[in-house]
């Protein structure tokens, strides 16, 4: 790991602390900061505010730093193998495709096992995958991050539609799964939680291990084969890896667009091009982010709440936009 | 061109109105978007509204040819909450579906109608377009039972039916005011879309409640008549009451158990920290009871209010 | 061609030259007339053949089969199909310009501009006269176009590629911003809101014909004349220039013509996706023709494109109805993948 990345990583660690501080202090109902402290150390069951901070504050500050060191994670694997700057799960319709699959399962097959949930949105999230790389490979030109992030759009129109008809024809079974559609960390269940998490750790120790290959293949798959780096088989794990991270993400909180893409491009301009340190300030930060993001999501329009969502898409759009601009 | 029209007749409600002229075998009838002339005693109905306009029809013994439905999971259609208060469904009775939101104008107009009842929520349909058809009257879906019924018995000719079943309620009502002592308060409250949504009035069950000489909580005081706002979970306490209730969807196959789910995924362990549920008076009532602007429905959900509050083991510490 | 960029007559007079092009615009009118005599005779209310010649001829079957044809299909028939040719000319005016043979109004945001515009004055004030919303989404559509190409045009080389991009990033952005709207809004605004945005040509009567048609009318004009200039601006700035085309002006009324054609389509009809992309392509695929000739085939693809999603989302399902929206979302796709593999543009980024 560079100097820089020594150096920063306890300060990012600190901002991670303070962002998770803030996110449970803050909310609905005003929780004197003293009594958020006592929630957490001397938890008295009997105090609603304790309640408030440990039961519902706690969890979602939880699901915020999980799905958002994932999908960091997983968009600056996917930057960094494809060297596609606009890479990331939602932009190239994986989302789509693992909350399409889920949607269908629970509403057409009443799929309600939580244990299943991860496995369908990691099936969701591979076929898009494979689709959306075959239909960009194919074309003239290969790869691009043009053609890449067309056959993405493509994909998630096509899916969206799929969606809405399933919709307009059983209201009774896809009403309850509107409001995790545009992604949301409200009012999410731990069984869940509990089944995505060995997706999450798995994907995150996989994104690690790779990380020195990854840097190698970001420079060039020549420079890569050159160093002695296996590109095929790299390129297929760091696949899994999103994946598994997609997956998880997604069955924790629905599709929640343009984090994989902010981050990535952050933890570079920190820590330059090593994806050892890439990847777990990526982690971090991507906690940090969706922590804020969430405050914003819950604080902004109180006392309506919108959904997460819905923030990471405002904020995340138009860096996509800038990046168009400065990087293409 | 519904909001123009809406508009002109704005306009022409707020001008001293002129006599409407209507036809042989016609009548007047004021509604809500204006007065349009309707037939002396309408026979070929179409409602485009299954719970609000399709239930209180058949119960005057008015059935309609044709009503709007919503589509179960295995694909067929049901006349929503006419199962429990009516008895009466798509598939034991001459009632065509005419589809849901929107609904199918060619259908409608197939069905040649002599007056068709579009319910103010319908607005993917136009009252223009449907007036082409057969003369057409607009119905406020917040309509209390009251007002509900007040609106049929004027279009159908009840009114004898009507004070009979009002008679009925204030009796039913003066039953159960009679087991609320003053003051007693009460909240109405949903879990879903990860906090907890209500909305003042809630159906008939808020005005069930406030004859009765329930009080209701600040917040629900504070919502404004036909929102349904959802609050964060972390106002729970909020919603604290001598008496609190939650619905579950009958037409749904819904049971208690996805009430009480549904409040558990907005705030795990929720019963214990709201004392009317910690202390057994946080009540799950069916919906479609207390939802339905018929008075057979709202007297079986004062009849199940009454039976709670009948409970000496149940009932609040001073 | 180079005969055909000078004059808006010698275009015409080109138009004799591509014969093939003709006889495709022939049988794409005989298919647009069969799916309309089709859209005609079918539907929820039975009427046969016979029932709908007697009906157009006056001497209805019923009574209530001259409702049903009249009002309810032939202006949906009518709509749809000008709805289609508009959101087709758009997305081919949009091409040209742009020189790149993805652009699409609903694409790159342009479609969600007049979409957000027309969502807000429901949701904000649901009171307001609906004479007001074709030019509201107009509004709507310019300014997010003239942000896309402000964002997208100030670097050289690439520009097109950047555009579509561009244009992706600010169609998400708009579309969270409408979900916020959707959120924070009444729930009978919400829901008439989201209805809308679905895309669906059920509640047109003959206002919507007649507004849209006035639209074209008044577009028309702007069409003939823009065809000299998308001729020469498909060939490049530099040709262009040396045709003595003012490009700067040239491209802007290019633009404003073709964001004007999609939002009164959208103020119409709801923000129907892919049909400005796919049209223009199947149009050129169909038969080579000059740009006057193209537009032509263009409008009418699209019309058919849209005339047959109406279509069979009313017959499909019935009596419940599908959005046209879902619909060509569904055709339209699965094209537009077969063009991203074809294309040789890609090859740009």
């Amino acid at each position: 790991m560079t100097k820089a990345g020594w150096f920063g990583l306890p300060a990012l660690l600190a901002a991670l602390i303070l962002a998770f501080g803030w996110h449970i202090a803050v909310g609905a109902k005003t929780v004197p900061l003293h009594v958020v402290l006592e929630a957490l150390v001397a938890y008295d069951k009997s105090n609603f505010d304790h309640v408030v901070v440990t039961d519902l504050r706690l969890p979602r500050a939880v699901y915020a730093v999980l799905v958002g060191a994932a999908l960091a994670v997983a968009g600056a694997l996917m930057q960094g193998v494809t060297r596609n700057p606009l890479a990331e799960p939602g932009v190239l319709g994986l989302l789509t495709g693992a909350s399409f699959v889920v949607v269908m399962a629970v509403g057409y097959f009443q799929v309600i096992d939580p244990a299943f949930i991860p496995l369908l949105a990691a099936l969701g999230a591979a076929v898009t995958a494979a689709l959306v790389w075959g239909i960009a490979a194919a074309a003239p030109g290969g790869s691009t991050p043009l053609t890449l992030v067309l056959a993405g759009a493509a994909i998630t129109g096509f899916l969206a539609a799929f969606i809405s008809l399933a919709h307009l024809l059983d209201q009774e079974s896809f009403d309850r799964l509107r409001v995790w559609l545009t992604g949301t960390l409200a009012g999410r269940s731990t069984d869940v939680l509990f089944w995505a998490l060995p997706w999450l750790i798995g994907g995150l120790l996989l994104a690690l291990l790779l990380a020195r290959q990854v840097t190698a293949l970001a420079m060039g798959d020549e420079t890569a084969v050159g160093l002695g780096v296996d590109v095929a088989r790299v390129k297929m794990l760091a696949m899994l890896s999103v994946i598994a991270l997609t997956a998880a993400a997604v069955a924790i909180a629905g599709p929640m667009a343009f984090v994989g893409l902010v981050i990535p491009h952050v933890a570079r301009i920190i820590v330059g091009a090593d994806y050892r340190a890439i990847v777990p300030v990526s982690a971090v930060l991507g906690a940090v982010y969706l922590l804020v993001v969430d405050i914003a999501a819950r604080m902004v329009l109180a006392p309506i709440e919108v959904s997460t969502g819905i923030v990471t898409a405002l904020l995340g759009a138009p860096f996509f936009v800038w990046l168009v601009r400065a990087r293409l | 061109m519904r909001r123009i029209s809406l508009a002109v007749l704005a306009i022409c409600a707020a001008t001293p109105s002129l006599a409407l002229e209507c036809g042989d075998g016609m009548r007047a009838f004021t509604h809500m978007t204006g007065e349009t002339c309707i037939p002396e005693n309408p026979q070929r109905i179409v409602s485009l509204g299954s719970k609000n306009v399709t239930v209180p029809l058949i119960e005057l013994g008015h059935a309609p040819v044709g009503s709007q439905g919503s589509l179960r999971e295995d694909g067929t259609a049901t006349i929503r909450a006419s199962a429990v208060s009516t008895g009466v469904e798509f598939d034991n009775s001459d009632i065509t579906f005419v589809g849901d939101y929107p609904v199918d104008l060619e259908l409608v107009a197939a069905l040649e109608p002599d007056l068709i009842i579009w319910p103010d929520w319908q607005d993917e349909v136009n009252m223009d377009q449907l007036t082409l058809i057969a003369p057409t009257i607009a119905y406020a879906t917040d309509a209390t039972v009251h007002d509900a019924q007040a609106f049929y018995a004027r279009l159908l000719g009840a009114e004898d039916e009507l004070a009979r079943a009002k008679a009925r309620y204030d009796a039913q009502i003066a039953q159960l005011a009679a087991l609320v002592p003053a003051g007693t308060t009460v909240s109405v409250i949903h879990g879903g879309d990860g906090g907890f949504w209500t909305s003042y009035p809630y159906g008939n069950l808020t005005l069930i409640l406030e004859d009765a000489g329930f009080e209701v909580v600040d917040i629900l005081a504070s919502i404004a008549p036909g929102e349904y706002p959802t609050f964060s979970a972390e106002r729970l306490q909020e919603f604290d009451a001598d008496w609190v209730f939650t619905t579950y969807r009958t037409d749904r196959g819904q049971t208690p158990t996805d009430a009480i789910a549904a409040m558990e995924n907005a705030f795990p362990g929720y019963c214990d920290v709201l004392t009317a549920c910690a202390e057994g008076r946080f009540i799950a009532l069916p919906r479609e009871e207390v939802s339905t602007p018929s008075y057979d429905a709202v007297g079986a959900a004062i009849f199940a209010l009454t039976t709670h509050m009948s409970n000496p083991f149940t009932q609040p510490r001073d | 061609m180079s005969v055909l960029v000078l004059s808006p007559w010698n275009g015409r007079i080109s138009l004799r030259l591509h014969r093939h092009a003709l006889v495709v615009a022939a049988l794409l009118l005989v298919a647009l007339i069969g799916v309309s005599v089709a859209s005609l005779m079918s539907g929820s209310y039975p009427l046969s053949l016979r029932g709908v010649w007697q009906t157009l001829t006056g001497n209805p079957p019923e009574e209530i089969a001259q409702t049903v044809l009249w009002e309810f299909r032939f202006p949906r028939t009518i709509v749809s199909a000008v709805a289609g040719a508009l959101f087709g000319l758009s997305g081919a005016i949009l091409q040209y310009v742009t020189r790149n043979p993805l652009a699409d109004p609903s694409l790159v945001g342009v479609s969600q501009g007049a979409g957000l515009a027309v969502v807000s004055a429901i949701v904000l004030f649901p009171e307001m006269n609906l004479v007001w919303r074709p030019l509201l989404a107009f509004a709507g559509a310019l300014i997010v176009a003239a942000l896309i190409q402000s964002i997208a045009m100030q670097r050289t080389g690439g520009a097109t590629m950047r555009f579509i991009l561009t244009g992706i990033g600010v169609a998400a952005f708009i579309a969270a911003i409408t979900n916020t709207m959707l959120t924070y809004g009444d729930i009978d605004q919400a829901q008439a809101a989201l209805g809308w945005l679905a895309g669906s040509i059920h509640a047109v009567g003959w206002p919507e014909v007649w507004s849209l048609t006035l639209c074209l009318a008044i577009l028309t004009p702007g069409l003939i004349w823009s065809a000299r200039y998308l001729s020469a601006l498909r060939l490049g700035p530099e040709v262009s220039i040396g045709l003595g085309v003012p490009i700067r002006a040239a491209r802007i009324g290019m633009i404003t013509l073709s964001v004007a054609l999609a939002a009164f389509a959208v103020a119409a009809v709801g923000p129907l996706g892919f049909v400005g992309l796919v049209a223009p392509h199947l149009a050129r695929r169909l038969a080579y023709s000059g740009v006057g000739q193209h537009l032509l085939l263009t409008a009418l693809t699209g019309a058919l494109m849209v005339g047959l999603a109406d279509f069979i989302g009313r017959i499909a399902f019935a009596p419940v109805q599908i959005p046209a929206g879902i619909l060509t979302a569904i055709l339209g796709v699965p094209v537009f993948l077969l063009l991203i593999l074809k294309t040789q543009s890609t090859r740009q980024l």
